[in-house]
């Protein structure tokens, strides 16, 4: 199974940097956070497997496709071939790393998770670093506002 | 040239200034990093704010290789806490996570070799925000290096030390552009910066607070002559003949001659760089400066030794009274010229 | 894993894939005769006693014809997309409690949330990879309009989940044993069931493959065996979202429970009715103009499902005590 999800991961970034077309990059992004989800609910992380899976893809990713999908590409094509082989062979060792470091990996079944307690920890003692965090994530969309908004605020443009 | 909205501008710069003080306030690994990353962000729109196709492949520059080094941090910060448990940054690292967290500190400080990106994002920017990139921007990198920098071997930090001297020397010779000029003058002294560090910290902040003084004024002189190469700089004098004048001064003090106050740190550096019998540190510094030397007497000699002979048939600006005065310029100047003459007594403090 | 092992595996599957592809069929079936009659005709008739065949002679109809791909489209996202639809669509019945689980899952409401989800990226796939503007305008509108709904769909079930205070479909199929959600958070319920006909493109918010004015959207390009792919993931969406329905307002098996009777029919009538709901309102209602339904998702619903979430999470703290006892 780790394997699987380790290809994914390997894959995904492959395909991010070997695609010819933005909207390839997208999908390629989707792989790999599917993977990389899958890799944490076997450590046993399922809740944040899980939210991340959704927040990442349901939520942000889609828009991030959505837009690259509006991209003018007549012909879009994924320079494949080599990233293939690339990819298997980087999955392999990944896949051998994550075995060895983890052991026999198993999902975990009903019960409290420790996943589930370090969030509750996370609003409990740490909340001062979760307002933070939000405040980087406003700052990070405000930006991207900013820089996308007319040229006349400052955009971000070639032309 | 459109202007960003002032408010928006303030709320950006501010943010900026927050990020610095969030890597200075905490003592975590990853809230280093966020606090990185909200100064990297609320920067970009400071680089397009007047906006230009230059400055726009700047910021796309920036951005990228701000985001490169923000990732490797955070990667070189989480593989420290799963190897010792701690997110500690004082805490002793590891060589992986110490490689990581060295090239993230390198890329985000323009240490060589990951220095290339300075002078082209320097280059497309205005001089005023250039100024916040070479001087603010350098302090959160600068304090992580100081954090971790009981765990970075000594030979290492030294040779990347007087490695940023040479190439910072080396790289401005060609260049007739102000701004890339000051990128590699602030290659060169980051690199003076960080050779210091194993010896003597407390050093390597003088130091940079010296170079910070000094760049500031130069920045601003530029900003006030509107010059932004060497061309343009010998024009200068006519419109402004006392501000051309202190920039020449301002220069060489930049260079490290010795009445002015950029001798005081390489003065200090080198005596503390004696005391540790690292002699070979010591030249290839020196010889670095002095390639840097060389571009910036070519600043002095475009500024005030290509004067024609004869008197102006134009009326010189002093004759005229003063457009506006420029306080915080005044006094950066008579900081970056006159601080060794003052300094015999706090300078026992920082010892 | 000794291959008895396997066999039995492979037999559970086809145990929860079997029946969800053939109710797919008759509800096809099922939608042409509630339309036709309520349109005062009869619907399909020939095929077989009432027309029952008829959905399997459009199936084998579909995947005998040649699957056309267009020459400029791109070549296995093209393919890949449909299969993964399907996929997408089966998987999701996994966590489903009738009341009995293929699998119990701690998380099971989360896991179907992320996966229908995952869902819009097959639609945007699939227009995208088509190649052809009809088809990528008519993804960009089912994409817009599912996340849309999505959020307010999230909203509502984080109301039951805060209620039944917990993930676990299981566990909140057992706290409506004495009282639906339906009646506990109506307004909700209201909400949530006009979502999920937005959710799954169905009519009044069939805006993605309105027929006449945007050629069938996403899947205009698609022929024979993926068309028949798409197909079967959009009704299998339909019967799922209406079964989720079941599970989390209606209570399930609900009254039955206390009695000790059977409860998997009266879950199985209770999504019949719900899906009968589908094409009633399919024939009664005109299509929705496209700024109306963002207005009603951004406008209305998010706030309302926000505000409505506050005031539900505030009950049982105020009442002192914390809901999975």
């Amino acid at each position: 199974m780790s394997f699987v999800l380790c290809s994914l991961v390997f894959g995904g970034g492959v395909i991010v940097f070997m695609s010819r077309s933005p909207y390839f990059s997208a999908l390629g992004l989707v792989l790999a956070t599917c993977g990389l989800s899958g890799v944490l609910m076997l450590g046993g992380a399922v809740f944040v497997g899980l939210i991340l899976f959704l927040m990442y893809l349901g939520g942000m990713l889609v828009v991030f496709a959505y837009s690259a999908a509006l991209a003018a590409d007549i012909y879009p094509e994924v320079g494949a071939g080599k990233g293939l082989v690339i990819t298997l062979v980087g999955a392999a060792v990944l896949a051998m790393v994550v075995e060895v470091s983890w052991g026999v990996v198993e999902v975990k079944g009903l019960g409290v998770q420790e996943d589930l307690l370090g969030i509750s920890g996370l609003y409990l003692d740490s909340w001062a670093g979760l307002l933070l965090g939000a405040f980087g994530l406003f700052v990070c969309l405000f930006v991207v506002l900013c820089l996308v908004r007319g040229v006349g605020r400052g955009a971000l443009r070639a032309v | 040239m459109s202007k960003m909205n002032p408010l928006l501008y303030l709320f950006m710069l501010s943010t900026v200034i927050l990020g610095t003080i969030i890597v200075f306030l905490s003592s975590h690994w990853f809230f280093i990093w966020l606090g990185l990353e909200i100064n990297t962000l609320a920067f970009l729109p400071l680089l397009v704010a007047s906006y230009n196709p230059r400055s726009t492949e700047a910021a796309t520059k920036y951005f990228l290789i701000q985001a490169l080094a923000s990732a490797l941090l955070l990667l070189g910060g989480l593989l420290h806490a799963a190897t010792i448990n701690s997110w500690d940054p004082s805490s002793p690292l590891t060589p992986l996570p110490l490689t990581l967290l060295l090239i993230a500190i390198a890329l985000k400080m323009a240490i060589p070799p990951c220095h290339n990106w300075l002078p082209d994002v320097l280059q497309g920017l205005p001089l005023l925000t250039g100024l916040i990139l070479s001087t603010w921007q350098k302090l959160a990198p600068f304090y992580i290096l100081i954090t971790i920098q009981e765990s970075i071997p000594t030979w290492l930090i030294v040779t990347a030390g007087f490695f940023a001297a040479l190439v910072g020397g080396w790289g401005g010779l060609n260049q007739t552009q102000i701004r890339k000029l000051l990128a590699f003058s602030s290659i060169a002294h980051i690199g003076w910066t960080i050779a210091i560090i194993p010896f003597s910290p407390q050093l390597a902040t003088l130091n940079l607070i010296i170079y910070f003084t000094i760049t500031s004024t130069l920045f601003l002189a530029f900003h006030t002559l509107h010059t932004l190469n060497l061309a343009n700089l010998s024009n200068s004098t006519n419109f402004a003949p006392w501000l051309t004048t202190l920039t020449l001064i301002t220069t060489l003090s930049l260079a490290g001659l010795p009445p002015l106050t950029g001798f005081l740190g390489k003065w200090l550096i080198i005596q503390e760089l004696a005391l540790n019998t690292n002699t070979p540190a010591i030249l290839i510094l020196v010889l670095g400066n002095l390639l840097s030397l060389f571009y910036y007497l070519r600043i002095a000699y475009v500024i005030s030794l290509t004067l024609s002979p004869q008197h102006t048939t134009s009326t010189l600006a002093w004759r005229t009274s003063p457009s506006s005065s420029n306080f915080p310029l005044a006094l950066l100047i008579i900081l970056s010229t006159c601080t060794l003459l003052i300094s015999p007594s706090w300078l026992p403090l920082t010892f | 894993m000794s291959l008895f092992s396997i066999i039995i595996s492979l037999i559970h599957i086809l145990l929860i894939i079997v029946p969800v592809l053939l109710s797919v069929a008759f509800i096809t079936l099922g939608e042409r005769k509630a339309l036709g009659y309520m349109q005062a005709r009869k619907g399909p008739t020939l095929v077989g006693p009432y027309g029952l065949l008829q959905p399997i002679a459009d199936g084998v109809k579909l995947f005998i014809k040649e699957p056309i791909k267009p020459s400029s489209a791109a070549s296995w996202l093209f393919l890949a997309t449909p299969i993964l639809a399907l996929t997408i669509a089966l998987i999701l019945w996994v966590p489903m409690t009738f009341p009995h689980q293929f699998s119990s899952i701690n998380l099971s409401l989360i896991f179907i949330l992320t996966l229908s989800s995952l869902a819009v990226y097959t639609i945007l796939g699939s227009g995208w990879a088509s190649n052809s503007k009809y088809a990528l305008l008519g993804a960009i509108r089912a994409v817009a309009q599912t996340i849309s709904y999505e959020v307010s769909l999230g909203l509502t079930i984080l109301c039951i989940i805060v209620l039944a205070g917990n993930f676990n479909l299981t566990s909140i199929y057992e706290s409506q044993t004495y009282s639906w959600f339906i009646l506990t958070c109506a307004p909700v319920s209201i909400m949530w069931y006009i979502s999920t006909l937005a959710e799954t493109n169905r009519s009044p918010f069939d805006l993605a493959e309105g027929e006449s004015e945007l050629v069938s959207g996403f899947n205009v390009e698609y022929a024979g065996g993926p068309f028949a792919l798409f197909f079967l993931a959009e009704y299998s969406n339909i019967i799922f979202m209406n079964a989720l329905s079941t599970i989390l307002l209606l209570g399930g098996g609900s009254p039955l429970e206390i009695l000790g009777w059977p409860q998997t029919i009266l879950v199985a009538l209770k999504i019949t009715f719900l899906s009968f709901v589908f094409l009633w309102v399919r024939a009664s209602y005109p299509r929705y103009r496209y700024d109306q339904l963002m207005h009603l998702a951004w406008k209305t619903f998010l706030p309302l499902s926000l505000g409505l979430l506050t005031f539900i999470a505030a009950i049982p703290i105020a009442l002192d005590f914390l809901p999975p006892y």
